[in-house]
Parts: structure tokens; C-alpha cells; sequence
């Protein structure tokens, strides 16, 4: 790909359109100082780069210092975990705010293929039986899957975009913009990426008004399990907030683990 | 030339002596009789001791100089006998493929015009294949080399009805345990072919059995091979074979439901509308031991929670009969029951739990957390970590696990601390297992059930867990830690747990870990932060 003059990227300014890179011509805006975006490691390793702490600036890339692997095991993301929580609705036609509360069960995780499934129990407000419905995910982990979504109508623009809604995605940004979607910082990060994408109703809910069109961006606090999600919806410009909590049955101290194998 | 034909009679009393005449006739100068010979060996040898009798008398040493020669007819013949004698013998696979120059005759074969000659040379290749010397001076004839040769031609074979019948057997053989090329079959669209087997009227028993076999080796372990069979439409096709009269054709129709059923995600997928409960659950009482064991090990995934069919059977039965094979005397039918147990439980609402402790004795629980086998103990012990583990519905948990202490006349603590024990030689699976099932019940039960398990001396045990365990080990000492020391209005006695564990070194201990940080992964680390903030909030509760 030929690299556009400097002007050029200005006028085009934010986000080159669909078809060029824009994790990468994001990269390379975020450093005018870097004239030419393929030496960059090399620069760097003539000013002597160091490993940026994690509570500082903005983590740069150093690709030999880098560790790629994928995030750690984490207590809360085991199949067997539940969560309770609720997604707030913005109703366009309303334009009031609704919470609907729900319970997710993670049932299934693959570490190895950066995997998981699970079920949604929603209870929607008009107070009929609770909708079900079966979801999947995918971790960020830059063996399996990066920020990048590629698919369900995702752009890198509003990947980007949507990503940047979780506070400690900040911090990591512009090195995921310079992995082209990867990160140099996940294992040992204090949070875990992933996105969630509902499949299909269990029960039957038709008429619940409920859309499974989109999918989630989710953010997960290791310290704590809570999980943050963004839910996007190619049809609509809204986004939806799902946060849950891992079910402790309301009290401090009450965590519980399963486990389960298959024959 | 009767015996030229694969369906020629099958001459059952070959004798050791007969054996030996067509062994010597297989140096003849006469052509056609060597021809001959060798092909009344490929459909006379039968059982392992025909196939031993006719090595032991230099039938391999014939053969392998049959193949040497340059008219076809004699090699194709040989290739015959030596398939035939190959299949399901290690002794003779050895034997043969440790003679010079085997492969190097045999790759040729795969590319004859002939499908049953290519479909012999396969078969051949396939037996020897595991028996190649590791080492071999011709680095193009390592055993996976071999294999992959042969997998092309064996995916062409199916279409191929002349051979067709036996092919998925020998492709089953082929596959096992070797993921790649199991990935490599399912890309040769072996499984979309095998599946158009099940769908013919005039499928055959014998091809049926092949096809449920193969099919079942190909989706064991491989999420993007279910997915493709479930898209074939042919699941309906394999529970019904649950209920054939053969029971070769019933075992693999079991463990193709057992392949399907081994993620959650196609668990879903292929089982939902399907009524494979009922067979299912006559599997488990079949006449034949080995389709018992099958069906067995594929209720243990057919129950778990999230399972389509897990009321369905229920309602068959399976509590009890599962119950029943807990104490049963085969060792790998107790395994599968206990299993299933421990699966059924997992994540199950309270009425499902109960049900699972008004079944089974305490007496049997005791009696599987000592079974002979180390797998049983284990499976054991995770299935009360399950049981005590909190509910995400109204039901209450507290009830479940004052159930659960009532259901173990009060033995449950001790017998989960005695498996915690350091100073024991209990492996370090079944330690996760017995502290997840304390970590539960301190935290889903009540407040006297946390102070039981401090009574019952689970203190100095957690304080050496985490001076010495492993990280799996120590990450459940410190969930168990967290949920003993975490404060709330129901919880008025952490104070005194807290003081109870600090005498015991415990939160010493943690300090300790703390320091050592960057020892430990994250997960442990995190943990450790909120165990010791809980001594740290009251400390300043109380000074």
C-alpha cells in the first residue's frame, strides 16, 4: 500500500475510509514524528526504548520487548461463572432509558481457541416470561482474535471508536494501532477484552422485541470480574450499556466455583 | 479365481497345516498358483491365530517376495494377503514393515487404476503406519508421511462403490488419535461424504458401523467437523442407529453422539429437537458391555445444564440408573457414573441437587472418594465441589448446603480435609477439588457451616497450602481464605474467623505471597490483594 502524503491524510483527517488500514493510518498520525511508519522499531531502538510503565503514557510498541501472549487465566472467566447485572436500553422513539435486568451464564471456555459461550436469562420490563438466549465470544488474546472485528458490519473505524469507550482501553490504544489490532500488553493487563454475540433465542421469544442483530464489545476487571459490554447494532446508532457482576447472591465473600468436563 | 473376489465365502477352517501347503505354494514356480495361494491367505486368515500361524511358517518372507516381482496380478495378490494379515496385528505390522523396501512397493499401488488395488495399498500403508521404524533411512517414509499419502486416496475411495463398504473403517483406523490429519480429512470433505452414506436407503450395516465410526473419530475433537455435521442433516440418521440390531452399529452410533456432544456450543446445536434421550437410555442397559460404556460416557455430556436434552433424561431415568452403575463392578462403567454425576450436578437448580442426595447414599460417596481408581476419587470429589456451589435462581442456597451437611451426618468437613492435607500423598487435582468444594461452602452456606470447617481444623492446612502448593492449589486456599474472612451483616463471626486463621499463620502467609509477587500469575495475585484487604478492613474495625 502506498502511503498518501502528509496532506492528504489531513484533508482525508480521523479515519481513512473502509478500505485502507486505519489502525494503521491511525498509527502513523499519532506519530508525526515518525516520517516513515515501517522504521519505527528501529528508531526507537536507537533512542534506547524502555518498557513503558503501565500506569503512565500511552504504551508504545517495542516489538522486542513485547510480550504477545494471550491474557492470563482469570478466576472469573471460567465456564460455570454467572453474572448478574442489566443492560440499559435508550429507546429512541421514547427517548427515555430502560434497565432490563439479566443473568449470564458462561458455560464453555476455550482458552486455547480464544473461545466462549454462554446464555443471557433477559427479564424485560412488559413482565412476561424472561427471554433466553444463547451467545458466544471470542477473547482478545492476538493468537485468535485481535480488536479488529472484521465481520457483523464492524469497520476498523467503529471498532476503534467503540473500543475506546472502555477507560483502560485508552492506555493501550496507540499500541494496538501500531499491531495493527494486536497487543503488546495483555497478558498480565488489568482488564480483558472480548466480544460477545448473541446466536440465537432458547426459548421461544418471539414477539419479546428484543434484537439479537449486534454484538458486544466487552471489557472484564480481572480484580473483580465485573464486566462492561457496548452493545452495537449495525440498524441503529444507539449503544446500549451491559454491565454485570459476578452472582455472589448479593454478599461480599460469596463467590463459588464449578467445574465440569466433557467425556 | 473364486478367491479373488472380496465376497468370496470366507473359508473359516483353514487349518494350521492348510495354512502351511498355501504358504509353501506361495513359491511356486507356477504363477497362477502363487497368484492363488495369496489370495486364499488374504480371505482365509481370520482370526489372530490363522494370522500368526501363516507368519510363523514364513508366510510374510512369501508374500513380500510376491511383491517384489514385476508382474502385477502376483503383486496385487500379495498386497491382499498382506492387508488382510496386517489388520489388527502389531506383531505382524512390526514384522512387515520392518522389512527393507515395503513402503517404496506399496506407495506405488495408491496410484493404480485399479480402486481395490489402491484401496489394499491404503489399507496396507494404514496398518504399518504406526509400526514404521522411527528412524527410517528414507526421511519421505516417516510414519506421517505415510499417512498423509494415504488419506487422499482413501477420501477419493468413498465414492468408490466397489470398495466403499470397508474404506471408512480403514479411514477410522487412519485417523485415530492424529488431529491434523483429522483436520486434513475433514478439508478432503470426508465428512459431508460419510454423512451422504447415512442418508441411503441402501446403506449396509457394515458400511453404517464404519461410517458412524469414522464420522465419530473425525468430530471428537474437532468443534469445525460437528458444525459440518450438524449441517449435513444426519443426526436424526445417527440416533436412530442407537436402536439397531447391530451392536457394532449401536456402539458407534453412541460415540458419534458422544463426539457431537463434546462442546457446549454443538451440544446445543446438534441435540436440540432430537429425541435421543429414550435410546440413549436403552444404551445404557444394552446386552453388550461395550455399548453400556459408550453410552455411558455420553450421558455424562448429554446432562450437564446447558444440555437440550438433560430433562428429557431425567425424566428416562438416568438418576437412578446412573446411581445404580456407581457401585457396579466394571471400573470404566463406575468412572462414566460418577461423571455423569458430577456433571449433572454442575450448575443444576436445587430441585436437581436434592434429587442427586436423596439417590445416593452418603455411604456410596464415602465408598467413591475411596474407590480403587484415582479417577473415580476425583470425579468424586468434584462432584460435591458441584453440589455445594452457589444457585443463580430464587432457590436458597443455604438450604442446599445445610442439606448437603445433614446428607453427610456430619463427615462432610472431615472427609474434605482430610483430602486437602498437605502431609497427604493425595494428588493435586483432588486437593483443587475437596478446597473449590470448602471454598463453596463457605461461601454459599451459612454462618455455622463457616465455623465448622474452622473447627474441624481447616486453618493450619490452609496456612501450609499456601506456604507450599502449587498456583492451581494456592488460588483455591485464598478464594477459601476470602470466603471466611469477608465481612457483612449476615456474616457477624468473620471477626473471630479472621483471628482464628491469623493464629494459623494464614494471613502471614498471604503477606508473604504478597512480597513475592512477581512469582505469581495475575489471577493469584489479585486474590491475594483481596484476601489480605479483608484482614486489613478488620484490623481497622477493631483497633
Amino acid at each position: 500500500m502506498s502511503e498518501p502524503s502528509f496532506l492528504l491524510r489531513n484533508i482525508l483527517g480521523g479515519w481513512r475510509r473502509s478500505t485502507e488500514s486505519a489502525f494503521e493510518a491511525a498509527a502513523t498520525q499519532h506519530q508525526p514524528q515518525q516520517p516513515c511508519p515501517g522504521t519505527y522499531t528501529d528508531a526507537y531502538n536507537r533512542f534506547g526504548a524502555v518498557p513503558v510503565s503501565l500506569a503512565g503514557r500511552s504504551l508504545q510498541a517495542n516489538e522486542e520487548l513485547e510480550d504477545l501472549s494471550p491474557p492470563a487465566s482469570c478466576t472469573f472467566l471460567q465456564a460455570g461463572q454467572m453474572f448478574g447485572g442489566s443492560q440499559r436500553v435508550s429507546r429512541l422513539e421514547c427517548s427515555t432509558e430502560e434497565d432490563w435486568p439479566v443473568e449470564v451464564r458462561v458455560e464453555d471456555v476455550n482458552l486455547g481457541e480464544g473461545t466462549l459461550c454462554g446464555s443471557s436469562t433477559w427479564h424485560l420490563p412488559n413482565g412476561k416470561l424472561p427471554v433466553v438466549t444463547a451467545w458466544e465470544g471470542e477473547i482478545i488474546d492476538n493468537v485468535n482474535h485481535t480488536f479488529v472485528t472484521h465481520k457483523w458490519g464492524a469497520t476498523q473505524q467503529s471498532d476503534l471508536k467503540h473500543w475506546s469507550k472502555f477507560d483502560h482501553f485508552v492506555p493501550l490504544r496507540l499500541n494496538v494501532l501500531q499491531r495493527r489490532g494486536r497487543c503488546g500488553y495483555l497478558r498480565d493487563y488489568s482488564h480483558i477484552y472480548m466480544r460477545w454475540k448473541e446466536q440465537c433465542f432458547l426459548d421461544a421469544g418471539e414477539d419479546s422485541g428484543l434484537t439479537i442483530a449486534g454484538f458486544y464489545y466487552v471489557c472484564m476487571r480481572r480484580s473483580t470480574g465485573e464486566v462492561h459490554g457496548i452493545y452495537v447494532d449495525p440498524q441503529s446508532t444507539s449503544n446500549h450499556h451491559l454491565r454485570l457482576q459476578p452472582c455472589t447472591q448479593g454478599e461480599a465473600g460469596s463467590q463459588t466455583f464449578s467445574a465440569f468436563q466433557f467425556r | 479365481m473364486v478367491y479373488q473376489s472380496p465376497a468370496a465365502p470366507k473359508a473359516h477352517a483353514l487349518t494350521t497345516d492348510a495354512l502351511q501347503r498355501l504358504v509353501v505354494l506361495l513359491s511356486s514356480d507356477n504363477r497362477s498358483v502363487a497368484e492363488v495361494a495369496a489370495r486364499v491367505l488374504a480371505r482365509g486368515c481370520e482370526t489372530p491365530e490363522q494370522k500368526l500361524a501363516v507368519a510363523d511358517v514364513g508366510g510374510l518372507g512369501g508374500l513380500l517376495r510376491l511383491m517384489s516381482t514385476e508382474e502385477l496380478p502376483r503383486r496385487e495378490a500379495a498386497v491382499d494377503a498382506l492387508a488382510t494379515l496386517t489388520s489388527g496385528s502389531n506383531d505382524i505390522s512390526r514384522r512387515v514393515a520392518d522389512s527393507a523396501g515395503v513402503t517404496a512397493q506399496l506407495l506405488p499401488l495408491l496410484k493404480s487404476p485399479s480402486a481395490p488395488v489402491r484401496f489394499l495399498a491404503a489399507c496396507c500403508l494404514t496398518n504399518l503406519a504406526p509400526a514404521m521404524p522411527s528412524s527410517s533411512a528414507q526421511p519421505s517414509q516417516s510414519a506421517e508421511d505415510i499417512r498423509r499419502a494415504v488419506l487422499p486416496v482413501l477420501a477419493k475411495l468413498l465414492a468408490e462403490p466397489e470398495v466403499r463398504e470397508e474404506v471408512p473403517h480403514v479411514l477410522s483406523r487412519l485417523l485415530a488419535n492424529n488431529k491434523e490429519l483429522q483436520a486434513a480429512a475433514a478439508d478432503a470433505d470426508a465428512v459431508s461424504k460419510l454423512a451422504g452414506f447415512l442418508r441411503r436407503e441402501d446403506c449396509s450395516q457394515r458400511l453404517k458401523e464404519g461410517t458412524l465410526h469414522a464420522l465419530s473419530t473425525l468430530c471428537a475433537d474437532r468443534e469445525a467437523s460437528r458444525r459440518l455435521l450438524v449441517d449435513a442433516e444426519v443426526v436424526g440418521a445417527i440416533v436412530r442407529a442407537l436402536d439397531d440390531t447391530s451392536p457394532q452399529v449401536r456402539l458407534s452410533a453412541c460415540a458419534c453422539v458422544r463426539s457431537l456432544s463434546r462442546s457446549a456450543k454443538s451440544l446445543r446445536a446438534s441435540m436440540v429437537d432430537q429425541d435421543v434421550a429414550a435410546p440413549l437410555f436403552r444404551c445404557l442397559s444394552d446386552a453388550d458391555r461395550e455399548v453400556r460404556v459408550i453410552a455411558s460416557a455420553t450421558l455424562c455430556n448429554l446432562v450437564l445444564d446447558f444440555s437440550p436434552v438433560k430433562q428429557a433424561m431425567l425424566s428416562a431415568g438416568c438418576l437412578p440408573a446412573l446411581v445404580d452403575l456407581t457401585s457396579s463392578p466394571d471400573a470404566e462403567l463406575r468412572l462414566n457414573a460418577v461423571w455423569a454425576l458430577q456433571n449433572l450436578v454442575y450448575t443444576a437448580s436445587a430441585e436437581v441437587r436434592s434429587a442427586v442426595c436423596s439417590a445416593l447414599s452418603w455411604r456410596a460417596v464415602v465408598d467413591l472418594t475411596n474407590d480403587m481408581q484415582t479417577d473415580v476419587q476425583e470425579r468424586a470429589l468434584n462432584m460435591l465441589r458441584n453440589q455445594c456451589a452457589n444457585i443463580l435462581d430464587k432457590d436458597d442456597p443455604k438450604k442446599l448446603v445445610q442439606q448437603l451437611l445433614q446428607w453427610s451426618c456430619g463427615e462432610l468437613f472431615g472427609l474434605l480435609i482430610s483430602r486437602v492435607d498437605a502431609a497427604a500423598s493425595h494428588p493435586v487435582s483432588h486437593r483443587v477439588h475437596a478446597l473449590y468444594a470448602l471454598c463453596n461452602i463457605a461461601g454459599a452456606g451459612e454462618e455455622d457451616s463457616r465455623d465448622g470447617m474452622l473447627a474441624a481444623g481447616l486453618s493450619p492446612h490452609l496456612g501450609r497450602l499456601l506456604r507450599e502448593g502449587s498456583e492451581d492449589v494456592r488460588l483455591a486456599a485464598v478464594w477459601t481464605v476470602i470466603n471466611l474472612t469477608s465481612a457483612g451483616e449476615a456474616r457477624p463471626g468473620a471477626a473471630k474467623r479472621v483471628a482464628a486463621l491469623r493464629e494459623a499463620c494464614v494471613s502471614a502467609m498471604l503477606a508473604n505471597l504478597s512480597q513475592r509477587s512477581e512469582e505469581l500469575g495475575i489471577d493469584l495475585r489479585e486474590r491475594v490483594k483481596t484476601a489480605l484487604d479483608n484482614f486489613v478492613a478488620h484490623d481497622m474495625f477493631t483497633e
